[in-house]
């Protein structure tokens, strides 16, 4: 009986350890909605204005809300698994299968994305209807975002690969892994919307891909682009896509002939 | 004493060669983590160079809040941080014990080990951009305020030390707790911004029963207004209660602990 009972509470044990997580999750979002949205109410109440750099104080939280539901779906650690696949060998496994590579990692990207979705989405739509109640613009907006959103998952997974397997010529890359996340953070407009930035950056930032990985999908979804921009903008998204597939492919030519492991 | 000095120079030299393993490795993760600490004063220039910002915050009065914060932390980082990743990966492994043999006191042990460099970027930017506040706002260091100051940033750090060895002790009774870290990061960011744009039930909270206010807002509001004495005494009653939680907890945690075999 006690066995059992050991049993019982070894795997309680962990199933807690996960509602644990769980439970973070649902605070850990809204805890950084609440802290925007009293920090640009202040803002909006000093200034006395309607509208700043094109946004409401509506359509700010709604970016922020968005900003976050957008890196739900597009977070990925594919750059970690190869870093550590690098540094323990375990990278031959992925390299054994009769598969390509870069198909095997877009698999497991999904599991690790439907779980994070999991966890957060449904606390997140909530907090955000009860902040602003979601702005919805029309369904065409909806769609097209959708399909930005596709795009944009493709775009960051293809840069965190390409960070990813510059490990197989520096070893250790958890620094350039930080680094990404700091580059991102700036560049994608997940700190501010970038209208905020001065002209001069507003134009670099269109010849970079980064802009494409939220600001432009948020955009897309709160009908601050016109149609006919929106598909500009996919058009540019998609071609980034393609050029960015074609960089990793040759990318991974290269770097797995550099590796040496037991079985090859 | 001197045993102890040798302790803390032996394990950071020792971390130190570690990370010069990957010299490389070192040079990018450094200058990317003192990059991302400039991304909140980068936010908030951003929002005063297009809008008049906050109420009562000039942008070089919001670069000494979060100055401070950003040293603060950053002093956390390189001496305290570490503390926990090495409990809670020690925890999980079952290796423990190790610290437990060691003809030290586990927390002093663990305390005086845990010196991170990473963390130098981060407290050098904090450094650099009070520099630039006080030179800007003409704030001169001979003052009973900035007196004040010291001894509240004194408080923020006892309360970082604080939460970091109630986190460890947690995760000896939860098993796991980077949730619990990723938790309190995410509770820090309140700190970013002034206690005065939240709504009183907030503003009490940081105050006396989480007072993360010391970190940001009350040492920045020491230096440009001044704080009462009455406000001062709170605060540390605050932090002192919070230090003598973490120190129960930890004592209750290694009670508790019992090692593979015990």
């Amino acid at each position: 009986m006690g066995g059992y009972l050991g049993l019982f509470k070894a795997s309680y044990k962990v199933g807690m350890q996960y509602r644990f997580d769980f439970f973070v999750g649902l605070i850990r979002i809204p805890l950084t909605l609440i802290i925007l949205y009293y920090f640009w109410q202040a803002i909006f109440a000093y200034n006395g204005v309607e509208m700043i750099n094109g946004y409401t104080f509506e359509t700010m939280i709604a970016y922020y809300a968005l900003s976050m539901i957008v890196s739900m779906f597009t977070f990925t650690d594919i750059d970690n698994w190869i870093r550590y696949g690098v540094k323990s060998g375990e990278i031959v496994n992925d390299y054994l299968m009769p598969l390509n590579f870069i198909w095997i990692f877009l698999y497991t990207h999904f599991g690790t994305v439907t779980m994070s979705v999991l966890i957060s989405l449904v606390p997140t739509l909530v907090i955000a209807y009860l902040f602003i109640g979601l702005i919805f613009v029309s369904w065409l907006n909806f769609l097209l975002f959708i399909v930005s959103l596709i795009i944009a998952m493709g775009l960051l997974f293809l840069i965190s690969l390409f960070v990813g397997l510059l490990a197989f010529w520096l070893t250790e890359i958890r620094g350039i892994i930080k680094f990404k996340q700091a580059f991102i953070i700036f560049f994608s407009g997940g700190l501010i919307p970038l209208s905020f930035f001065p002209e001069i950056w507003q134009k670099i930032f269109a010849f970079l891909p980064f802009q494409y990985l939220k600001y432009v999908p948020i955009n897309i979804y709160l009908g601050i682009y016109s149609i006919p921009e929106i598909w500009l903008n996919l058009g540019i998204m998609f071609i980034w896509l393609v050029l960015l597939y074609l960089i990793v492919l040759l990318q991974s030519k290269f770097a797995f002939k550099r590796l040496t492991g037991v079985g090859i | 004493m001197s045993r102890h000095w040798n302790l803390f120079v032996r394990t950071s030299s020792l971390r130190l060669s570690a990370e010069m393993a990957y010299k490389l490795n070192f040079w990018i993760k450094s200058l990317a983590i003192t990059l991302s600490d400039f991304i909140g004063p980068l936010f908030i220039l951003l929002i005063y160079t297009t809008t008049s910002g906050i109420e009562g915050w000039t942008f070089p009065e919001f670069i000494l809040f979060q100055g401070t914060l950003i040293f603060a932390m950053g002093f956390s980082h390189v001496f305290f941080a570490f503390i926990g990743v090495q409990v809670i990966d020690m925890v999980r492994l079952g290796k423990f014990d190790s610290v437990l043999v060691k003809p030290y006191n586990p927390l002093v042990y663990l305390t005086l080990s845990s010196f991170d460099w990473d963390g130098l970027g981060e407290l050098l930017v904090g450094f650099a951009l009070l520099v630039w506040a006080f030179i800007v706002l003409g704030i001169t260091v001979f003052s009973w305020n900035f007196l004040v100051y010291l001894f509240v940033v004194l408080l923020a750090l006892l309360f970082f030390y604080s939460i970091i060895v109630t986190i460890c002790a947690l995760s000896f009774l939860l098993i796991k707790s980077w949730a619990l870290f990723a938790l309190f990061f995410r509770t820090m960011d309140f700190a970013k911004y002034p206690l005065d744009i939240y709504g009183s039930g907030l503003r009490v909270l940081f105050t006396f029963f989480l007072p993360l206010g010391v970190a940001s807002f009350y040492p920045a509001k020491a230096l440009l207004e001044g704080l009462s004495g009455w406000t001062v005494l709170q605060l540390t009653i605050s932090v002192g209660i919070i230090f003598g939680i973490s120190l129960i907890l930890w004592h209750f945690a290694m009670k508790k602990y019992s090692s593979a075999g015990g």
